[in-house]
């Protein structure tokens, strides 16, 4: 006879980690961040080597709102990671593409549908 | 279709975009990174070029050689006399006037570029290059391969442009190129000198010169066309004696090129013939373009890709068989078009606006049988004199090719102009929100910590 939920202890004894893998747009993302922070980090110690002031603080500046984009973008998908609601079901627009090409099996309950040719009976 | 390789519409769509976006960055740093590892060392000195730096056969800009006459210098130029004949005498002089008041007056007023110290570092540079030998025919003081006893120096004349190339290097000049002189590059060789003496080609084996011509042998057939780099920072001041200063320096050491150049070339056992005058011989900016230098500009002066309008071009003819280089295309007349910096900072409005280059010149200060945008050089002419008190340069200065190179970001827009050019009017904006070409001040150039003659030496390399 299999044990029933009640059976269980109240206390876990078992933990379940999780390792997800971020996916490929996301690695691409942080590649491409971190090619423009460099080139913007070295146009801006060259701009004041070359005392151009003004396209020196204009990259400290882009270079300034670049870094913390990318670590407040990283913190919010950290948080976001943990966050309880990631456990609710998947929204359609998410289902796998292999699953929305094929056809659906389409089979109304007919339980809950109306009488496509319903009529109304004579009261009398 | 497994598990593992089923994804969402939406997350092949985010991977399909991020990879194109990466792809972009990644791409086109390395391609720039890389540049010079698949560039090209024939053309332009004996450095490498970076890739989008392309060898052609013709100009950018077109050229008609059939209407192309010898220029008398003397007489259809503006080099040094004021306006020449195209003033009266006494408008010439009354200008000379007006700028020595004007001289005057601001060394009194201690304008800043304008002071005592500026005008006189200026003047000192200026005076000191007319005690440095120049001459046609070189000082000849060189030991020949005659006078050593043994035979004249022989090679290719790729072996020859190599170590004409880095001889020139190491003397000071910033880039170099051969021009074989034919029917046609024959016609950018003065007919007048600027002071006057006929240059006449002869069949003859030793150049000459008499009281009235310069004779250059036909057997001479290639014209070493070589840069020297200005002070970047010098003409950023421009118009001022800091900036003018900039220019001089330049001369001097391009004299200095020439003579060792001349002597080195009779060491060999060759002929060196050189500019008896200031910016005399040839046209330069012409010459320059045949030697692949750089691009014809809206300046109506050259662009070179490695150092922008930052250059002064000196040129000579000599009887060793160098092997020619061709023009180039890195994208510099098409910015041109699109870009107008220069024209738009021109306080006389000397510079044209229009957007391709014509073929009619403004007037006969320049000659017609080219494509170009000819410039009103009497109105440039007339803003020295009547209100910088110095040459000029202003054109030079906002250029967008006009950086210290020390940046990768000026790189990455070399390729893209030569690459891309649909976007080269963002650029342009880039360029102005960046702030470059933005005057500096002439007092400020006083305590910089500059490198020797004020240039980057590493710079193009």
């Amino acid at each position: 006879m299999p044990p029933s939920p009640q059976d269980r202890p109240s206390e876990p004894t078992d933990y379940v980690l999780k390792v997800e893998r971020a996916p490929l747009y996301i690695w691409l993302a942080r590649l491409t961040w971190a090619i423009i922070v460099l080139v913007l980090l070295e146009f801006d110690i060259t701009s004041w080597q070359e005392r151009e002031p003004h396209a020196a603080i204009l990259a400290t500046a882009l270079l300034t709102v670049l870094v913390l984009a990318g670590i407040i973008v990283e913190v919010v998908r950290h948080v976001e990671a943990r966050s309880p609601y990631r456990q609710s079901a998947p929204l359609p627009d998410d289902e796998p593409v292999a699953e929305i090409v094929e056809p659906f099996a389409v089979e109304p309950d007919l339980s809950y549908s109306p009488h496509a040719h319903s009529h109304i009976e004579d009261a009398s | 279709m497994s598990d593992e390789l089923k994804i969402s519409r939406r997350d092949f769509l985010k991977n399909l975009g991020m990879a194109g976006v990466a792809a972009t960055a990644a791409g086109s740093t390395g391609l720039t990174l890389a540049g010079e590892v698949f560039g090209s060392t024939t053309s332009g000195g004996v450095y490498r070029r970076p890739w989008w730096v392309r060898e052609v056969d013709e100009p950018t800009t077109g050229i008609r050689w059939e209407q192309i006459k010898r220029v008398d210098a003397s007489r259809d130029t503006l080099f040094g006399n004021v306006l020449g004949r195209f003033a009266t005498p006494e408008e010439n002089q009354r200008l000379l006037q007006v700028r020595e008041d004007l001289l005057l007056e601001r060394l009194n007023s201690e304008e800043p570029g304008y002071t005592l110290k500026d005008q006189a570092l200026e003047n000192a540079m200026r005076q000191s290059r007319g005690i440095i030998p120049r001459s046609f025919l070189g000082a000849q003081w060189a030991m020949t391969p005659e006078q050593r006893g043994v035979a004249r120096w022989e090679g290719s004349p790729e072996d020859a442009a190599h170590i004409i190339k880095v001889a020139l290097r190491q003397m000071g000049a910033a880039s170099v190129g051969i021009v074989h002189l034919d029917e046609r590059t024959r016609k950018l060789i003065y007919a007048v000198d600027t002071d006057g003496k006929r240059i006449e080609f002869e069949d003859v084996e030793q150049a000459y010169e008499t009281e009235d011509k310069r004779v250059i042998p036909n057997r001479a057939e290639w014209v070493i066309v070589y840069t020297v780099q200005m002070s970047e920072d010098a003409l950023r001041r421009a118009p001022t004696k800091i900036a003018e200063f900039g220019t001089q320096t330049s001369y001097q050491r391009g004299l200095l090129v020439q003579n060792g150049l001349q002597e080195f070339l009779r060491g060999l056992g060759y002929q060196g013939l050189g500019e008896q005058t200031l910016n005399g011989l040839g046209i330069a900016p012409a010459l320059a373009v045949m030697a692949g230098l750089g691009e014809l500009s809206r300046q109506n002066r050259v662009i070179t890709p490695e150092y922008g309008p930052m250059v002064r071009v000196f040129k000579l003819v000599t009887d060793l068989p160098l092997a020619a280089d061709r023009p180039i295309d890195a994208g510099i007349t098409r910015f041109c078009k699109t870009c107008k910096k220069c024209a738009e900072a021109c306080p006389p409005s000397a510079l044209s606006f229009d957007t391709e280059p014509g073929w009619e010149p403004v007037g006969e200060w320049s000659n017609p049988g080219h494509q170009a945008w000819f410039e009103n050089s009497l109105r440039c002419r007339r803003f020295w004199y009547e209100e910088a008190g110095t040459n000029c340069g202003i054109c030079f200065a906002v250029c967008p090719f006009t950086k210290q190179g020390k940046s990768f970001m000026h790189q990455f827009v070399h390729m893209q102009i030569a690459t891309a050019p649909v976007i080269n009017s963002l650029t342009r904006s880039m360029d102005d929100a960046f702030g470059y070409g933005v005057r500096k001040d002439p007092t400020e150039w006083w305590n910089l910590d500059l490198p020797e003659y004020g240039i980057d030496t590493t710079k193009g390399k």
